[in-house]
């Protein structure tokens, strides 16, 4: 069994779980993590599933401290997920779950450029039935635009791969740097997938659209993976510093006006990511550490309060921020639970997000990158406005919208509630998460300076939200939505191939008018020389065919005489 | 644990409803903003850049960047927000995933439902 890729148990069961009741399937989506993550465990470090193809060697299976990291979160973002999503008998969803679960740990442990980009695609194919799960018009056309995306930065990826094998004879997935067509290839799929500015937007486009618990679960694996790849690629890539800047600095502008609560969550996972890929630009062994810690800790709080939007949506079937308010009333525990995550990622002392951004920020301090970290701790305080305060305020306080429901289910509690407990475990005992980081770790997060300069940053920034709010200048909640880049393909690209589609479809209706008017009219011609009234089809009497037969065999005759 | 299930006069008063509690919560905030700004003096700086040392910097920079933030983003809103139907008119909320997901358990496993589309809040 060892050597055997976690992956591998999630792929067989997510195709044999169709045969299982619905009573056991539930359980079976719990017990996968449970088995996949004991065996992570008892595996030691090394390169395992060693293959030759064609001349190619592959090696299928490689655990080293820095897939480990991300392998272990998946698992443990898989179990969380299974538990908030106890009460679906949708084997279609549960099936998609745990496909794309493995090939997202199947792809962080790909020792190989070939084998990952199988996982990569993977993920894909199965992720987008979680969308398409909503069975909507809408949920399909999204996952279709979500689907060709994900496919695109597969195909890139594929070419950049066979690019590169020819450049260096090697397909090994260690530190590629941009050197090359090839290289600049794989960072592009990588980016696409990682949702760099301007390439980001299928996120926020597919992610609010999916069912409440298959945002969850999407919200976990995809990006992080291509963070992984980017940090085990593209560690210390200088141009990503800027990348993920803008990147933590661009969303939280679209999160504030945003009104669907989970697509304003969507906005604020793409920043967060923006501080994971300047830890992967920065390079160093802290960045590092600080980008893995960052990866671990945010797919604990982003679950949280994916989880806790989820339930909203569940009972009151909305998720629009002009719709609700008041709802600490009726879901209490929810309500708990989802400040437990604003705080977190909102990066308060004793909660896990500021044991994992401080290190990012502090390795960009430390190479004096002066305005790069300005703009962090630009980003952070509007984390705290996005993330730590529009989310639980609006959703949960706020003016009462007068709606009442049921508290969340007990599992999807208990799901919300195990999150809490680690995103605050890891915030008091951060010692447990920084002993599984990739590179040793001298840093130590709970200084007085830390903690009284993150606290200025948090409270003050609360201060300007209360200040803008009572003064009336905070902009309200309102029915909308707002353009982003996926303007250019749903309406712009639209608009020009219309057009174009217009005359194609004149020009070939022209050309198919004009071949089937030549059609009808040699069906007449031939209608007219061999047609039933003309002249060939004409039936002569049996007497002037015998004479005809005879006068020819006597001309045959003659000849054969003479 | 609240128990009410009904938005009518009868529903219980809880402790943010009163006024005068969100005030104090209010006050506490300044109160402790007040503190955190003073206990800058408190403590030895050594950061890594020389404008961390200015008096309450993370404090000016946190409050200044929040309104920057939010104000600027309010402006953007006149740019590119639009009406909810302006790509396609069904609406995200109104889709039969979620009425067709709970309680019910003699529900069949995988069943498809064609767009429904039911009630508009």
């Amino acid at each position: 069994m060892i050597g055997l890729s976690p992956a591998i148990i999630f792929l067989v069961a997510g195709v044999l779980l169709p045969l299982f009741p619905a009573t056991a399937r539930r359980y079976i989506v719990l017990l996968v993590p449970v088995v996949g993550v004991a065996l992570l465990l008892l595996t030691p470090h090394g390169n395992y599933g060693q293959l030759s193809i064609f001349g190619l060697d592959l090696t299928t299976y490689r655990l080293d401290k820095l897939a480990f990291v991300w392998a272990l979160i998946f698992h443990i973002a898989a179990f969380i997920g299974g538990l908030y999503a106890f009460h679906l008998k949708d084997t279609t969803q549960q099936v998609a779950a745990l496909l794309y679960q493995g090939a997202a740990i199947g792809a962080v442990l790909a020792g190989d450029l070939l084998t990952l980009f199988v996982w990569w695609e993977i993920t894909a194919i199965a992720s987008v039935f979680l969308i398409w799960a909503r069975r909507t018009e809408r949920a399909y056309r999204v996952g279709m635009r979500y689907l060709l995306i994900q496919i695109g930065s597969g195909v890139i990826l594929l070419t950049g791969v066979l690019m590169y094998l020819n450049d260096t004879n090697s397909l090994a997935f260690d530190n590629l740097g941009l050197h090359s067509p090839a290289t600049l290839l794989i960072f592009i799929a990588f980016g696409i997938k990682c949702a760099f500015p301007l390439l980001h937007n299928w996120l926020q486009d597919a992610y609010p659209e999916a069912t409440v618990t298959g945002t969850v679960i999407l919200s976990a694996f995809t990006t992080k993976l291509a963070v992984y790849a980017l940090a085990r690629g593209y560690a210390g890539t200088e141009i990503l510093i800027w990348i993920g800047a803008i990147m933590t600095a661009f969303p939280i502008f679209f999160a504030v006006i945003e009104n669907d609560l989970r697509r304003v969550l969507s906005y604020s996972l793409n920043n967060q990511l923006g501080f994971m890929v300047v830890g992967v630009g920065i390079g160093t062994e802290m960045a590092l550490n600080g980008a893995a810690a960052h990866a671990f800790s945010h797919i604990l709080y982003k679950s949280l309060l994916f989880m806790a939007m989820g339930a909203v949506l569940y009972r009151v079937k909305t998720i629009k921020a002009s719709e609700l308010g008041g709802l600490y009333k009726s879901m209490p525990w929810t309500t708990f639970f989802c400040i437990i995550g604003s705080l977190s990622i909102s990066a308060f002392p004793l909660f896990s997000g500021f044991i994992s951004k401080s290190m990012i920020l502090t390795a960009v301090a430390v190479e004096h990158h002066t305005i790069v970290w300005l703009i962090l701790l630009l980003a952070s305080a509007g984390v705290m406005d996005h993330s730590g305060i529009k989310i639980p305020f609006f959703a949960f306080f706020a003016h009462d919208s007068g709606k009442r429901c049921e508290e969340a289910p007990t599992h999807m509690l208990t799901a919300m509630g195990i999150t809490a407990f680690l995103c605050i475990a890891i915030g008091v005992y951060p010692d447990a998460l920084y002993a599984i980081l990739p590179y040793p770790v001298d840093y130590a997060p709970y200084t007085t300076a830390h903690v009284i300069t993150q606290l200025q940053l948090l409270m003050f920034s609360a201060l300007a939200f209360v200040a803008l709010f009572l003064s009336g200048m905070y902009p309200p909640e309102i029915k909308s939505l707002n353009l982003d880049t996926d303007w250019l393909y749903r309406k712009a690209a639209v608009s020009i191939i219309k057009p174009v589609h217009s005359f194609v479809a004149t020009t070939q209706a022209q050309i198919f008018a004009g071949m089937a008017a030549m059609a009808v009219a040699s069906v007449k011609k031939i209608d007219r020389i061999a047609g039933p009234q003309a002249w060939l089809s004409r039936t002569m009497d049996s007497t002037a065919m015998v004479a005809l037969v005879v006068g020819t065999l006597f001309i045959f005759l003659l000849l054969y005489l003479f | 644990m609240s128990t009410n299930q009904h938005s009518n006069g009868t529903e219980k008063k809880w402790w943010l409803d009163n006024p005068a509690n969100v005030r104090l919560i209010v006050w506490a905030l300044v109160i402790s903003c007040i503190a955190l700004f003073i206990a800058d003096f408190l403590y030895h700086k050594h950061g890594h850049f020389e404008f961390e040392k200015w008096p309450g910097f993370y404090a000016w920079y946190g409050f200044l960047s929040y309104c920057a933030i939010v104000l600027s983003a309010k402006q953007l809103r006149k740019l590119i927000g639009r009406k909810e139907s302006y790509y396609e008119m069904e609406d995200s909320d109104t889709n039969n995933e979620i009425d067709n997901e709970p309680t019910t358990e003699d529900q069949i496993s995988g069943s498809v439902n064609q767009g429904t589309i039911n009630d508009r809040s």
